[in-house]
This record gives C-alpha cells, sequence and structure tokens, in this order.
C-alpha cells in the first residue's frame, strides 16, 4: 500500500507539473519569435538525443549536490521545469490554432498570460488530456529513475516495490508477473477511460474562419 | 548590439564548460579524499548506519537483518533488494558519486572486475581478525573472490550445472535409463542427440534430444563446461587472452556439431522459442527435451510444477574419462565497496550475513548451494530437498566444481562464450567456422585486456 | 530591470519579454538538470573514464577506436534498419486507428479505445513474454494467423533475418501512443472543412488526403520526429527479448553501449558512442524540419 500511495503521490505532482510548465513554455515556443527562441527549440529536441545512460552519473552528482538521494525530489521536481516531449507535442497542437484568436484577443486588451490562460489552454483540452495521461502513465511505469534514487523502503514506488517480487536469482514466477502487470495497469487504464470524453467531445472551431 | 551578444554567448559557452568539467571532474574517483572522511566519520560513536544491497534473496536478507538488529542494537540497517542485472547501473552511479553501500551480495565471477579496477575493499585483515578459513569454502567459490593473491569478497551462495536426463525417454528408446548419458563420449553425445530427437510427420520436433547451449528463451547452457572437459584454459595469463585456444575452438565445433545432429540451427531455436525463463515454462519438464545442462535450481522447480517427471541428475564428465568430473560454480558472493565507511561494522555485519546459520537460512528457503562446505553438506539442507539424494550429490560435487576466468574482463568473456546473441551464435548461425569465431574473440577480449591493463 | 518600459514599447521588444518569461521554467530547468551533465558526459568521451579506475585524457582516441569496432558497424546498421521499419509502421497504425476509433457511428468505442491502450501501458517484462508467444514460429498466433493466409511464417526472433522485423511488429504493443496523439489531433478539425469538402463533391479518400491530413500535419510531424528519435535509441526490447541476438541481429546501438558502460566499465567509451548517436540524431532531425517546411501546415496557413 505503501508503494501504491508513493507512486500516487509522484503521478499527481508529475501530472501537475508538466500541465503547468509545458504548456506555458509551448506557449512561448509556438507564439513568440524572439532572438535565440529558434536556437532555444533545437536545443529543447537535443536534450532528447542523448541517451541517458551516459547523463546518468552526472545527473545523479547534480542529486547528490542538491542532498536530493534518497527523497522522492529527484522523480518530481524536474517536471515542473518542463519536459522536452511534451513541450514539443503541446507546441505543435498549440501550432496548429489559428493564430488570429490571439491577435484578436491581444487588439482587445487581453493581457499576454490571459491569452494564454484563456484561449489557448481551454481550446487544448485534448492535447492537455494526452499530456496528463502521457506523464501519468510514464511515472507510474518509471522504474530506472526509482532504481537510481530510492533506497528507503517506505518511498519506493510500485515499479520499484513490486521487484520484492523477485525472490530468487532465476525463476520468475509468471502468476506474480501478472498480478504485478495488473496492479501497473488498472490505475492508468482507468484514468484513460474516464478522460478520453475529452477526445470525443472535440472542439466547436466552427465558423472560426468563415 | 553585436558585440554585446557575442560577448554574452561566449560568457554563456565558458560558464556552460566550466560546469560541465566540474561535473565531470566530479565523475572521477578522488580515493584519498574519501579515505579521510571514512577516518573521521569513524570517530563520533553514535549509531551507525549501514546499507546492504542484495540482488534477489530479500526475505532471508530481512529475516537475518532482523535477528542481527536484535544483537547489535547500536547499528541501523537500510535493506535495498533488486533482480537479478539490475544492481549494476545504480552501484556504478552510486560508486561514482561516492554513495556505494556498505555490502554488497553480488555476482562473483564479477568481483575481479570490481576489485582489479579498485572498485571493492580488500578484506584480508578482516580474514585474519575473523579467523576465517579459505578451506572451509568449496575451492572454486573462494578462488573467484581473489585478485591479485588478495580477498576482496566471502563466498555466499552458488549453483552448479549438471547433465539431466528423462529417464521414461530414455527407456522407451530401449536405453539403460538410471546409468547417465555418457558425457565422456562426445562422438556418442553426438549420436544420442540425434538418435533421441523426434520429429512429426510435419517436420515439427515431438521431442528434442539435446541443445548444448542455451538459445532464446528456454535454457542455461552448459558452455563453460564442455570447455573445461576438454581441458581447455581462456587466459594464457593475467595479461594474455586464450580464446582461440584449439580446445576452444573444438569445443565450439561440437557444440556446433551436436546443434546439426538434431536438425540445425533453424529446428534448434524454433523449438526453443516460446519457452520464457519463466518458471513453470521448462520443456524438459513438460517431457519435450530428452537431455539438458542446466542447474541444481531445476531440483525444486520439478517437485513444483513437474511431479511425475521421471529424471536423472549427474555432473558432466571429463572428456575420456568414467570417474573425473568436472562443473561450474556459478553465484553471490558479499563484498565491501570501496569508499564505504564503517568498515569495521560493516564487516561485522558481512560476516554475519555470510555465517553458517545465515547461509543454511537461505538454502533452506532458495534451495541453492551455499558456499560454506559445512553448510552445504548440513543433513537438516540436505533433508529439506524434495530430492536429497540428487541434493547431496550436487552438493558434494561442489568439490571439484571449475571457476570462470578470474580476470577484469570475466564479463566479456562470458558474453562472447555463453551468452545468447553473440560470439557463439556467429558459429551455431553459420556465420563463421569455429576458429573465425574463436579468432574474432581473442581480439576482442586481448583489445579490452589491453585497455584495462594500460588504465591500472 | 530599468530597461522594462523600453521593452513594452515595440512589439519585437515585447514578445521577446514575453517569450523568455514563459519559456523561463524551462530554460531553468535545462540549466539545471541537463546542460552540466550533457557537457560533463562529452567531457568523459575524451577521456578512458571507467567510473573506477584513474582517468586519463585521452583525446579523440575513444572516436578514432569506433572506426575499428566491426560490432559497433554491425549495431548501427542494425538500428537504422530497425528505425526505418518502425517509425513508419508505427505512425501509419496509430493513425488508421485513430481514424476508425474517432467515428461517431462507431459502438463500444470508449471501450475499444480504452483495450488499444492498454498493451502500451503493460511492463515490457510481461509484454515481452506475450510476444515470446504470440511470435513462436510453430503455435504462436501471429503464424497461425499466416498459415490461414497460406504463408509459412517465419521463425521469428530465432532467425537473425526476422528478429528485426519481429521486434517492429512486436513495437506496434506502444501503437496506443500514437493512437492518442491522433486522436487528440482530430479533435483539432474544423467540421465546416468536411461539410465544404462535401460540397464540393469531395469522396472519402479526397477528405482524408486534403481536409484530415493536412489539419493534422503539425502531430504527423510530432510522431515521425520524435519516432526516429526514440528508434535510434532503441534499447529496452533487445535488452530483454533478444540480448541483441540471434548472432547480433538485434544489437541495437544503445544496447552496445550499454555493455560498454556498465558491463565493460568502459563508461569513456560508451560516452563517445552517445555523442556520435547525438550528432547523428541531430542532422537527422535537422533535415525533417527542413523538409517539414514543404508538407506541415500550422494554424492560420
Amino acid at each position: 500500500m505503501r508503494y501504491f500511495f508513493n507512486s500516487l503521490y509522484l503521478a499527481v505532482l508529475n501530472v501537475l507539473g508538466v500541465l503547468f510548465s509545458c504548456s506555458i513554455v509551448a506557449y512561448a515556443f509556438a507564439r513568440y519569435r524572439a532572438p535565440g527562441s529558434r536556437v532555444l527549440f533545437a536545443v529543447l529536441l537535443a536534450t532528447m538525443m542523448l541517451p541517458a545512460h551516459v547523463t546518468m552519473i552526472p545527473l545523479f552528482l547534480v542529486f547528490r549536490a542538491l542532498d536530493w538521494v534518497d527523497t522522492l525530489r529527484p522523480l518530481w521536481v524536474p517536471a515542473f521545469l518542463g519536459n522536452a516531449f511534451f513541450i514539443f507535442l503541446l507546441r505543435q497542437f498549440f501550432m496548429s490554432l489559428p493564430q488570429e484568436l490571439f491577435d484578436a484577443a491581444r487588439i482587445d486588451g487581453c493581457s499576454e498570460f490571459g491569452q494564454y490562460w484563456r484561449i489557448m489552454l481551454p481550446l487544448s483540452k485534448p492535447a492537455l488530456t494526452t499530456v496528463a495521461i502521457f506523464q501519468f502513465q510514464f511515472t507510474w511505469n518509471d522504474f530506472l529513475g526509482p532504481l537510481i534514487y530510492i533506497n528507503s523502503q517506505d518511498k519506493k514506488p510500485l515499479a520499484l516495490g513490486l521487484q520484492d517480487f523477485y525472490k530468487t536469482q532465476a525463476t520468475v514466477e509468471w502468476q506474480q508477473l501478472m498480478a504485478a502487470s495488473v496492479m501497473m495497469v488498472l490505475p492508468v487504464v482507468l484514468l484513460f477511460f474516464f478522460l478520453q470524453r475529452y477526445f470525443i467531445e472535440g472542439i466547436a472551431l466552427t465558423g472560426l474562419k468563415g | 548590439m553585436k558585440t554585446s551578444t557575442f560577448s554574452r554567448r561566449r560568457f554563456l559557452q565558458y560558464s556552460a564548460g566550466g560546469l560541465g568539467a566540474a561535473l565531470a571532474a566530479a565523475c572521477v574517483p578522488a580515493a584519498p579524499a574519501m579515505e579521510d572522511t571514512g577516518a573521521a566519520a569513524d570517530e563520533p560513536m553514535e549509531a551507525v548506519n549501514l546499507e546492504f544491497w542484495s540482488e534477489g534473496a530479500a526475505d532471508w536478507a530481512e529475516e537475518q537483518i532482523e535477528k542481527y538488529q536484535e544483537m547489535t542494537p547500536s547499528v541501523s540497517i537500510e535493506f535495498v533488494t533488486f533482480k537479478w542485472g539490475e544492481m549494476t547501473p545504480k552501484l556504478m552511479t552510486a560508486s561514482a558519486g561516492g554513495a556505494a553501500p556498505h555490502i554488497t551480495r553480488q555476482d562473483r565471477f564479477r568481483m575481479a572486475g570490481w576489485a582489479g579496477r579498485g572498485g571493492a575493499t580488500l578484506l584480508d585483515d578482516f580474514v585474519a581478525q575473523y579467523n576465517i578459513n579459505a578451506d572451509d569454502y568449496f575451492p572454486a567459490t573462494w578462488a573467484e573472490g581473489v585478485w591479485d593473491g588478495k580477498v576482496y569478497s566471502i563466498p555466499f551462495n552458488t549453483d552448479g550445472r549438471f547433465i539431466i536426463w528423462n529417464k521414461d525417454i530414455f527407456a522407451e528408446h530401449g536405453l539403460e535409463a538410471d546409468d547417465p548419458p555418457p558425457t565422456q563420449d562426445w562422438e556418442a553425445m553426438i549420436g544420442l542427440a540425434e538418435q533421441l530427437t523426434q520429429t512429426n510427420d510435419d517436420g515439427a520436433v515431438e521431442v528434442m534430444g539435446f541443445i548444448p547451449s542455451q538459445m532464446l528463451g528456454y535454457g542455461n547452457g552448459g558452455d563453460y563446461v564442455y570447455a573445461w572437459a576438454n581441458g581447455a584454459e581462456f587466459m594464457k595469463d593475467e595479461r594474455t587472452a586464450w580464446m582461440d585456444n584449439p580446445l576452444l575452438v573444438e569445443t565450439m565445433q561440437w557444440q556446433y556439431d551436436c546443434v546439426n545432429a538434431v536438425g540445425g540451427i533453424e529446428v534448434a531455436s524454433e523449438f526453443s522459442a516460446g519457452w520464457p525463463t519463466v518458471a513453470g515454462f521448462n520443456p524438459f519438464g513438460t517431457g519435450r527435451l530428452a537431455m539438458m545442462v542446466s542447474g541444481d535450481w531445476n531440483l525444486s522447480n520439478f517437485a513444483r510444477y513437474y511431479e511425475d517427471l521421471n529424471f536423472g541428475l549427474a555432473p558432466w564428465r571429463i572428456r575420456g574419462t568414467m570417474d573425473q568430473y568436472t562443473g561450474f560454480a556459478g553465484g553471490f558472493c558479499l563484498a565491501i565497496p570501496a569508499g564505504a565507511q564503517n568498515l569495521e561494522e560493516s564487516f561485522e555485519l558481512l560476516n554475519f550475513l555470510a555465517g553458517l546459520d545465515s547461509q543454511i537460512a537461505h538454502t533452506l528457503r532458495y534451495q541453492n548451494i551455499p558456499c560454506l562446505i559445512a553448510a552445504a553438506l548440513d543433513e537438516d539442507v540436505i533433508n529439506s530437498s524434495p530430492f536429497p539424494d540428487l541434493r547431496r550429490l550436487a552438493n558434494e560435487s561442489m568439490n571439484y566444481a571449475n571457476f570462470r576466468p578470474i580476470t577484469p574482463v570475466g564479463q566479456e568473456i562470458q558474453d562472447l562464450w555463453t551468452y545468447p546473441g553473440t560470439g557463439r551464435d556467429w558459429v551455431f548461425y553459420g556465420q563463421k567456422t569455429p576458429e573465425e569465431a574463436c579468432v574474432d574473440m581473442q581480439e576482442i577480449v586481448q583489445k579490452a585486456l589491453d585497455d584495462f591493463w594500460a588504465s591500472v | 530591470m530599468v530597461k522594462r518600459p523600453a521593452i513594452l514599447r515595440s512589439l519585437r521588444a515585447r514578445e521577446t519579454f514575453w517569450f523568455y518569461v514563459f519559456a523561463s521554467p524551462w530554460i531553468l530547468g535545462f540549466l539545471l538538470f541537463y546542460l552540466g551533465p550533457m557537457i560533463a558526459s562529452f567531457g568523459l568521451s575524451l577521456t578512458n573514464y571507467s567510473v573506477l579506475l584513474p582517468t586519463r585524457f585521452m583525446g579523440l582516441s575513444n572516436y578514432s577506436a569506433m572506426f575499428e569496432d566491426n560490432l559497433l558497424g554491425i549495431s548501427i546498421w542494425n538500428t537504422a534498419y530497425y528505425a526505418a521499419l518502425a517509425v513508419p509502421t508505427s505512425m501509419a497504425a496509430g493513425l488508421g486507428l485513430a481514424m476508425v476509433l474517432n467515428r461517431g457511428d462507431l459502438r463500444g468505442r470508449s471501450f475499444l479505445r480504452s483495450a488499444f491502450y492498454v498493451p502500451a501501458i503493460m511492463p515490457l517484462v510481461a509484454v515481452s513474454i506475450l510476444w515470446i508467444w504470440l511470435l513462436q514460429p510453430r503455435f504462436g498466433l501471429i503464424n497461425t494467423l499466416l498459415y490461414f493466409l497460406s504463408i509459412k511464417g517465419p521463425n521469428w526472433l530465432g532467425d537473425p533475418a526476422w528478429s528485426k522485423p519481429g521486434l517492429v511488429v512486436m513495437n506496434l504493443t506502444g501503437v496506443g501512443i500514437n493512437m492518442v496523439i491522433f486522436l487528440a489531433a482530430l479533435q483539432g478539425v474544423p467540421t465546416h472543412l468536411y461539410e465544404a469538402a462535401e460540397l464540393d463533391g469531395a469522396n472519402r479518400l479526397r477528405k482524408f488526403w486534403h481536409v484530415t491530413i493536412p489539419m493534422i500535419s503539425p502531430a504527423i510531424f510530432f510522431v515521425v520526429v520524435i519516432g526516429f528519435i526514440n528508434s535510434f535509441q532503441v534499447f529496452t526490447q533487445a535488452y530483454i527479448m533478444t540480448e541483441g541476438g540471434p548472432a547480433d541481429s538485434t544489437l541495437f546501438y544503445v544496447l552496445y553501449l550499454y555493455r560498454h558502460a556498465f558491463n565493460y566499465f568502459k563508461m569513456g567509451y560508451a560516452s563517445a558512442m552517445a555523442w556520435l548517436l547525438f550528432i547523428v540524431i541531430v542532422v537527422l532531425t535537422y533535415i525533417q524540419f527542413r523538409l517539414s517546411l514543404r508538407w506541415v501546415h500550422y494554424g492560420g496557413q
């Protein structure tokens, strides 16, 4: 049960974190042209292109310098500071919305933050739902992060805690493996099932351009 | 404007470079500094916190830790468990960050890799202080913990490799079912493999005779055992690999011939596919495989999943002899990574965990072979097995079991010689002759060895 | 700070200001968690770093050693082969599923969507056992289906010629991810465009080609770019399922890198390998962005 709550805690923080940080950063990339913005976007994509295995040790040292090892912080704080995959995803969605919407709002005196908050976000529900589902799933299934950063039994999330099923070296009991899989999958499926209405609703953009 | 951005960019470049260089430098081990802090931390006599990491065996570890804490309340122990094979990235990361645990239970044959690179604490003084006697352990298991004449780990548990045969299938073919297969006669083994293989009308293998080595999915072959049975060595000396040893070439050729005798690699790999390495899915247990070379852990699995299986188990004979055997000692050891603090307390705990009672408790739980001879031959241990006679045979055989090459490049040798996927596959899949494959393996291992000796 | 009013004066300056304000969370995260480790790994690629032994500067010798590494060449070929098959198949399958499951008249739509998403979230260890059975040459589901089509299925993971296609098929387990992205994108296609196309007498295929595809092209572009980035780093399937075999046929680049980093104590060499891969992916992504100017339509175009 402890494992379950740790996973839930991490999943909720991570989802909130990426929803906030990635949507606002993606908005910056989609909406504004600024000196350096293209270079920064290239850098953003580049962060996904180096295999994590070779940055693992230096990154561990960063978290160690922050004294965050064996806490849950390395597993959720970064989510509040953006994630290249989701920023790129949301940027693509934001850029497919017509710019005139925002220009009109600006002329009506809507603030820059207001354009993000009152126009971009409500129009992007399907994309944001996608981000929420994906991040929930990624956090729920993340194994390597907890493996490297967590030692204490009471801080382990479910994906790592389920390792206790492997009691000896050579044999995996398949019943246990399947039971563990169900425990891993069920919460994500339920979340998906209830959130998917946002894919069905669609957004009435009809007439905007006409 | 232009000059200002340029200098700002320069500034960014310099500061980023400095940050990265500092991090890179921090990755590099700083051994002297670590010893200093170790000495300083020993002084205050407050509660000592020890970390113990183990691949598997969580139940045993928790039980022993509880016992130990009752006796020694002044230490608190944090236990971290891993699935087999998954401790390495974490141990390496933690070692780089100066956060290695106090004690590890890890793969024994990799110890030379750690010790040779300064990644393990020398235990000689403790071995003397605690009167630990090498003769109390199966020789192969002790040997794997020694590098450059010094002790770096205490053997914990082991497992052997044996020829295991299905007596019912042997009887069907009019063979003497109770006699072990003629493992001393390699030609006869090829003939037997062919003879016992039964194919149905549309060419599918009904019963497989023998596959010498692990294919995808099922199995755990005797690759090392065959080499030793043929008198082959993998190293000439500690700086020279010998993967192109003619005796190894011959061994590889024999394995290839075995596979061809049962219909070739297409047939063998097709048969092996579909058997995941999960307890309860075993072609031998279901009577689809006549002979295999595998470990003693099968005994408890057979009892649990295949009650009616009628099988025999025997050690593998040295080629051309009837009463000389060879075997394989796999398994785990307990060690103290380099840079650990509170060495006195750490070794005291290690000694407790590696002790007789603890090894017996571990064996009763998981049914493998303890490295302490007294524990392996303990009557309670032997009688706890569903097959006490075979258990006794297996445990006693560890006296003459062999050990894998003790070298910092042991993993490279193991990958090429035994792992499905590379090295030996070149031969099985007909891409290279055994000679060519062994020459290529030699080149890879020797290069790794040269790199190692160049960096010490 | 004194300049702020001046900044707000021109539109361009104001855009710059707001860009950096809104992008600041990521810039901070990049400086904290990415920049240092990336530069550090490049620094280590110039050394014989083994984590444990004393580390020495080696110049570019790790990079030159790669040219003599036969297995490295094999792993590059395997990876490129895999990426070339995996990216289009998972893209097409994801889009196809999303199109079908987006239809308003489909019964049990919610259930089906969830059902196709489930495999994508299963732990890979469990998925890999299922695939061992699905791809089993005699009684596996895939070859049984092929048998009914009178095709003799191959010995997927046991045959060096078929193991990479086998893993490409297995990769479709994760198609739910692309399906969800496309479903989200399809919600943004304005219905009046379809109505207008219908008035022009367009059939289904023409509507798909001239309305749907251009409207969701930003999402397609995302899936392709990310697909290549991920496929070039394919690791886990081969690590769990095939261990690079048979006969090195699924020895992917990052699997080979992993062995050097963690099994052979050669983190310096592994870092050099990582940077070579990095450069390849950067070039490939750059090309895709150049090409995208021709076919990706962003809002208002």
